[in-house]
């Protein structure tokens, strides 16, 4: 059986609008859809769907390839689960919700340069709903702002490459591109500023922090992982797949990459709120992850865009619990928490290994390949840089997760746990999925080959690609 | 029964001490004891012979006698501090998770001792790094386990950008050839060295990179303490000797500058460590906590340790080695005495202490071999390896090093008599009274190390014969020499049996005379001579803090280096609520602003 | 020679120098009496003093109390019986110099042990004291010690004594260290202005002060014995040990007798001048040394 691609962006569209009709059973609306969802994406497969009928260059299309279903993957899998965790939460956004659902799927779907602003409009506008849910209206606001901001030079650029190019199909695009380079870096930066609002990059992210300090259990994962990832999916796909960029520009931008990881990390270092902590080292690694798009490392870059959506979406989610329990999330009130919540703990703990690239998880190895490659085109500064940003947040990561372990002095002394809601009550199915993600994260720590097999396949033949030479527990280059 | 079985052995029986630990934590304890003894069974019987083997493309493994010396030494202190385990005090939480982080640890350090490539070895070596991290956190509160995480990373990161220079540069991760290929082609080897080097003194606690030794030592949890510094800080130790041996320094630069004989590098880094052995041995002196003291007489001991490997001649490398054995015995021991102190009594300051000795007297007595070691005395361990380290330094004439080896193997003696006269000796304290000897089960492995301990400082042939074994495989020319009951030296030779000798007879005369004089009146511990004062209370009557306050007086303005990292650690928190307050500000119109002239910024600097 | 020859010659040689050394005591108990216009006692006064306390009863204050001076007193034997005397060593070939330093300390620390367990804090200042001095005169005496050796190209201590007939004294080869030396041995011995860890009017009397009856005479008898060590050391290391037995004893007694004449006109220092004063000027002196040896370069073989 197959599938066809459209229907990921079709289904939660349709179920969102007949939701109406049906206002106590919302919910269920919300879980099915997600879940029909996933199924579908199993269903799908490889190719190009052209949408009515017209030839690439002028019909709309559907780019499915290796890298987009692999995304569509992960990004419905982790969606659906979040609607059965939280369906609560979901119950007055499961329209916003699905609509969500379906403009993500969209963006990462899509072939085509204006569709993709379409859905970045249909996102954002989600997006906002989701992030008011917490009743603090004035960051979402500042968020409104923002990706309007943003979408309008993304606007802007489009319009600048129409002109140029005559062209919004991105194959075509890339095409034309390769013919005649240059002339196309203002609207190529104009375009990525517009999506760097999205994922998050540095001078463009002032609206991170006012939605996810106070992010709860649902708008965490959504805005902090699950949106984070895609658009930095989509960020990819242009920034590899379609766009040839200058030496220069690439040169800026990285520079723009870099500050971000850098001051991301040391924000996160300064940041004693464990939802800061994460805001901010999701802005680092964004950081990372556009330094590594931008210099072609395609298949290197996907993968830690996976592995960080997964790792963000674990802790993001307890966080939001431990919050609800606990009622604050400064680190030094929480000191062992773990202690009576060790399945929580052991999640939460793999995931912030695995961030903080810890052996035996598989964030060492993505780190691991990304230096190793880094270093194969004879740069010693950037290797180093990453290293020691590496170095801070694995410090504040252990401190973070050392701090949640450890019991403070009065407990010591007393035996007593002063933090009354030490029991965080969550439903079993929390414990279930944040183990299953956090067991994956293990079981690719040991056996990365895999993983990493499947990232170069995907995106082997993505046009910018370094050809990446991959170190996994098989051996690797030199073995 | 080979290496790859072992440590999955190890790994898995880690996993089902969580299971088990969970519902019957005592039997969790039961099962690190008969898994790491067994484990030293098989590897005592396998000897370095032990067959190795591809276990999984990276993770290959094959035993060297260096491998298996360094292997030997950890798991025989792993082994014996299970009886610790066993009698670990109703914790108010729960430890589930140190059973299995015990074992995982433990399996990881003969991963890392018996690797074929550098990444397997970097794999282990991080998996010791956090379970060892986890479970220093389950002692007291405090930073110690983060500063001495972020100490380690920084140490295991410096390691990872050297072995990828060697990857990339040599297109080989293989441990000895990697290194061999970086001695024939100068290239980044010598960023490699250095690199290497600095990981490796991280380990070991080696000045400036030894602040996190006393907080850890003083944090970690009683029984978890012996293993982190009778063992895991001997990990650096097998690193620099390896990158000492197969990248000599000597082969860094095609025309060294030479002091005596050595590459100014090497008398660089024999430098450091000498003042390393200076400042352990000053701050050691002035601590008031047990564990902090010995912590720091840690830092000095890597220091002749790291001297002997540098050195690099045949004799000082068997020097480090005894070294290294000697001490992570003798430090064992005396951890874990103050394990079983600190259980008996419930502290491990030694103002709160004294008197000990007629409480305790086998743990007494296990104490004192332990620190005879430490300081070096015969008829211990410690002794042959300081001779063969000093006898070195004298005969290649390093005179500021060798100042600073006389230094520490003084003051030595001076914090050793510190911790022994303020724990056992002195007053006991009345509250005291009661405390008893330390269980059968933890004078086991007290009785076995310091036995040990001595023994081998006795007849320690055996040993330097297997020293000379491991720089034959080391490739070194030639090696320690041994006729007879003499170990051969540069300039003396070492006959540790007639010292023994000569010290037993001696004992016998003393003992003849004690014997034949007429019997002496036991008396209490109160009834001493005052001087004309009265006096009525032990805990006034005791000699404890600030003990060497004149000596402290004369280096009192000593700069302490953790500041150095403190400022560090300010600095990048000033960076970040720079960021935060730059980039991350409440106001929608402030990010407006950024956006757009950054937006312009970017198209102006593609402009031009 | 056989083991039980080596053995004899050992336990005779410590024999030997506990008689000389409590001899030379006496006769230098006399001559500061006179230095300080007294009479003194008799020459043999000391042998009447251990063999009186070895017979009187006494107290103790444990069994660490009176192990820890069985350690010292065999420690100081031990060390003896490898101590070459004109010509005469025991163990040829292992009278080594970092041994016998290390052996002669595991005496020390039984002292130490022995009196810090008595219980009486003033015993314990005095070890404090003690052992800060340790730290101040054993650096640059050993540091000069290891410099003799690299030159010498030997640790043995009757080696260094047959090189110095061949190439003269070695307070020829250093002069400056051989002043610092006996700066040092004069602190070993605990002379004024060294003698602050006895310092009877401080701390009364410091690590003795629990002592009587046999523990002090075995006490007398390790001090005895170490003072040999450490005075026969020196001649042999500096002063070309002896061909002869008279030449021996010769500079032997004027070493001692000349150090302890110095030590009866001086006052004392604080314990911290005491450190400050070595790390001063013997360091210094003693790197100058070095320097020139350096300098002059080239051993003896």
């Amino acid at each position: 059986m197959q599938m066809n691609p459209v229907l990921t962006i079709a289904l939660p569209l349709i179920l969102a609008f007949t939701k109406i009709m049906y206002r106590r059973i919302a919910n269920l609306f919300l879980v099915l859809g997600s879940l029909l969802n996933v199924l579908v994406v199993f269903f799908i497969k490889e190719g190009q769907y052209l949408m009515g009928g017209y030839a690439p260059p002028f019909g709309i299309v559907l780019q499915v390839d290796a890298y987009a279903l692999y995304s569509l993957l992960v990004l419905n899998v982790l969606f659906a689960a979040l609607t059965i965790l939280v369906t609560k939460k979901a119950e007055n956004l499961t329209s916003s919700s699905l609509i969500a659902l379906a403009a993500l799927n969209g963006l990462i779907l899509t072939g085509d340069l204006f569709n993709l602003f379409v859905f970045l409009e249909i996102a954002a506008i989600a997006a906002i709903i989701i992030a008011s849910s917490s009743k603090r209206y004035h960051h979402a606001f500042h968020y409104m702002v923002a990706s309007i901001i943003g979408s309008t030079f993304y606007l802007l650029g489009l319009i600048l490459l129409y002109k140029q190019y005559g062209t919004l199909n991105m194959a075509k695009m890339h095409e034309l591109m390769l013919a005649s380079p240059g002339g196309s870096s203002v609207a190529v930066i104009l375009i990525f500023v517009g999506l760097a609002v999205e994922v998050k990059l540095m001078p463009f992210s002032g609206w991170v922090k006012g939605v996810l300090k106070n992010a709860d259990e649902w708008i965490g994962p959504m805005i902090g992982a699950i949106y984070g990832g895609a658009m930095m999916i989509v960020m990819g796909r242009l920034f590899t797949d379609v766009f040839v960029v200058s030496p220069k520009v690439t040169l800026l931008l990285s520079i723009l990459a870099l500050v971000t990881l850098v001051g991301g990390e040391a924000a996160a270092y300064d940041s004693e709120k464990m939802r800061e902590i994460l805001l901010y080292s999701g802005v680092a690694q964004s950081g990372l992850e556009i330094l590594l798009i931008l210099n072609g490392y395609a298949a290197l870059s996907f993968i830690l865009i996976l592995s960080n959506m997964m790792a963000k979406y674990v802790m993001f989610l307890l966080s939001g619990y431990i919050v609800n329990a606990a009622g604050t999330d400064v680190l030094g009130d929480l000191k062992g928490l773990f202690r009576s919540n060790p399945f929580l703990g052991f999640a939460f703990t793999a995931a912030g290994l695995s961030l903080a690239g810890l052996p035996l998880f598989v964030g060492f190895f993505i780190k691991l390949n990304i230096l190793y490659n880094l270093m194969m085109s004879h740069s010693y500064w950037l290797p180093a840089i990453i290293l020691i940003t590496s170095l801070v947040e694995g410090i504040y990561m252990l401190r973070m997760i050392l701090g949640l372990w450890q019991t403070g002095l009065e407990v010591q002394e007393t035996g007593i746990q002063i933090i009354s809601p030490s029991n965080i009550k969550t439903k079993y199915a929390v414990h279930a999925i944040t183990l299953i993600l956090s067991l994956a994260m293990v079981v690719f720590g040991l056996m990365p080959d895999y993983a990493l097999d499947l990232a170069q396949k995907a995106r082997g033949n993505a046009v910018a690609d370094k050809p990446a030479m991959m170190i996994g527990m098989k051996g690797g280059p030199g073995q | 029964m080979n290496i790859i079985h072992l440590i999955l052995g190890l790994f898995l029986a880690g996993i089902a001490a969580y299971g088990i630990g969970r519902l019957k934590p005592a039997a969790a304890s039961w099962l690190t004891l008969a898994a790491s003894w067994a484990a030293l069974l098989i590897l005592f019987l396998g000897g370095d012979t032990l067959a190795g083997g591809n276990a999984w493309g990276l993770l290959a493994f094959k035993m060297t006698p260096l491998g298996w010396f360094f292997s030997m030494t950890l798991l025989f202190v792993y082994s014996t501090n299970t009886f610790f385990n066993l009698s670990v005090p109703a914790a108010p939480t729960r430890q589930a998770a140190y059973p299995m982080l015990y074992l995982i640890s433990l399996a990881s350090t003969i991963g890392v001792f018996s690797a074929e490539n550098w990444l397997a070895l970097f794999i282990f070596w991080e998996i010791v790094l956090w379970s060892s991290t986890f479970m220093i956190g389950f002692g007291k509160p405090g930073r110690g386990s983060i500063i001495y995480f972020g100490m380690s990373l920084l140490g295991s990161f410096m390691m990872l950008f050297a072995i990828l220079v060697m990857g990339t540069a040599y297109q080989t991760f293989e441990v000895k050839g990697a290194l061999m290929a970086a001695a024939q082609s100068p290239g980044p080897a010598l960023l490699v060295f250095l690199l290497m080097l600095f990981s490796a003194m991280v380990k070991l606690g080696i000045t400036p990179f030894h602040i996190w030794m006393p907080e850890a030592y003083h944090e970690a949890p009683d029984h978890f303490a012996p293993v982190l510094a009778g063992g895991l800080s001997k990990l650096g130790a097998f690193t620099a000797l390896m990158v000492t041996s197969f990248l000599p320094a000597s082969t860094l630069m095609a025309q060294p500058w030479q002091v005596r004989g050595l590459p100014l590098l090497t008398y660089i880094l024999l430098t450091v460590s000498a003042v390393s052995i200076v400042i352990g041995t000053l701050m050691a002196i002035k601590q008031e906590d047990a564990k902090k003291l010995l912590a720091y007489s840690s830092v000095a001991n890597s220091g002749y340790i790291m001297i002997g490997m540098l050195m690099g001649t045949p004799m000082s490398v068997s020097g480090a080695l005894v070294h290294l054995l000697a001490h992570a015995l003798a430090t064992t021991v005396t951890f874990m005495v103050m394990a079983a102190v600190a259980r008996q009594t419930g502290t491990t300051r030694m103002d709160e202490l004294g008197g000990l000795l007629h409480r305790m007297p086998i743990t007494f007595l296990a104490f004192l071999t332990a620190i005879l070691s430490l300081v070096g005395l015969p008829p211990m361990l410690g002794f042959v390896s300081k001779w063969l380290i000093l006898q070195s330094l004298a005969s290649q004439g390093l005179f500021l090093v060798a100042a600073a080896a006389i230094f520490g193997s003084i003051g030595s003696l001076l914090y050793a008599f510190r911790i022994l006269s303020t724990v056992f000796l002195g007053q006991l304290k009345p509250k005291h009274r009661q405390v008893r000897e330390a269980p059968a089960v933890l004078l086991i492995p007290l009785l076995l190390l310091s036995g040990v301990t001595l023994v081998l400082g006795i007849y320690p042939y055996g040993l330097v014969q297997y020293t000379a074994k491991i720089e034959n495989s080391l490739g070194f020319a030639d090696t320690v020499q041994i006729t007879g009951l003499s170990i051969q030296g540069n300039n003396g030779n070492l006959n540790a049996l007639l010292i023994m000798g000569a010290f037993a007879i001696g004992f016998l005369i003393a003992l003849g005379i004690f014997l034949k004089a007429p019997k002496s009146r036991k008396v209490d511990l109160m009834d001493t001579y005052t001087g004309g004062e009265f006096i009525y209370s032990p805990e006034l009557y005791s000699y404890s803090t600030n003990f060497f306050a004149p000596l402290e007086r004369v280096y009192a303005g000593l700069p302490e280096i953790s500041r150095l990292y403190e400022a560090l650690a300010n600095r990048v928190r000033d960076l970040g609520t720079l960021v935060q307050y730059l980039f991350f500000s409440p106001l929608p119109s402030r990010t407006a602003l950024l956006i757009s002239v950054v937006t312009i910024l970017l198209i102006w600097g593609e402009a031009i | 020679m056989n083991a039980l020859q080596s053995i004899g010659t050992g336990l005779g040689m410590a024999l030997f120098g506990w008689l000389l050394q409590t001899t030379i005591s006496g006769v230098t108990r006399k001559v500061i009496a006179r230095i300080q216009k007294r009479r003194g006692p008799v020459w043999y006064q000391n042998f009447r003093d251990i063999m009186k306390l070895l017979n009187k009863r006494s107290v103790t204050h444990g069994w660490a109390f009176d192990f820890g001076l069985l350690v010292a007193l065999a420690g100081a034997i031990g060390t003896a019986m490898f101590m070459p005397v004109a010509g005469i060593v025991a163990f040829k070939g292992f009278d080594n110099f970092f041994m016998i330093i290390y052996l002669a300390a595991l005496g020390v620390f039984g002292r130490a042990l022995s009196s810090g367990s008595s219980g009486n804090p003033l015993a314990t200042i005095g070890v404090m004291r003690g052992l800060t001095q340790n730290i101040g005169y054993k650096v640059p005496y050993m540091l000069l010690v290891i410099a003799l050796i690299s030159y010498y190209r030997t640790s043995s201590i009757s080696e260094i004594v047959e090189l110095q007939r061949v190439s003269g004294w070695s307070v020829l080869v250093m002069p400056l260290g051989f002043v610092v030396a006996f700066i040092s041995l004069h602190g070993m011995l605990g002379k004024k202005p060294f003698d602050t860890y006895l310092a009877p009017a401080e701390i009364a009397s410091g690590p003795l002060v629990e002592y009587g009856g046999k523990q002090l005479g075995i006490l007398m008898i390790a001090h005895e014995l170490s003072v040999f060590i450490e005075v026969s050391l020196f001649v042999n290391l500096f002063l070309g040990g002896g061909a002869t037995l008279p030449e021996f004893l010769l500079k032997y007694a004027f070493i001692y007798i000349l150090s302890s004449s110095l030590g009866a006109v001086m006052g004392r220092f604080r314990i911290e001048q005491v450190v400050r004063f070595y790390y001063k000027v013997p360091i210094a002196l003693t790197i100058v040394q070095i320097l020139m040896l350096a300098v002059m370069r080239g051993g003896v073989r």
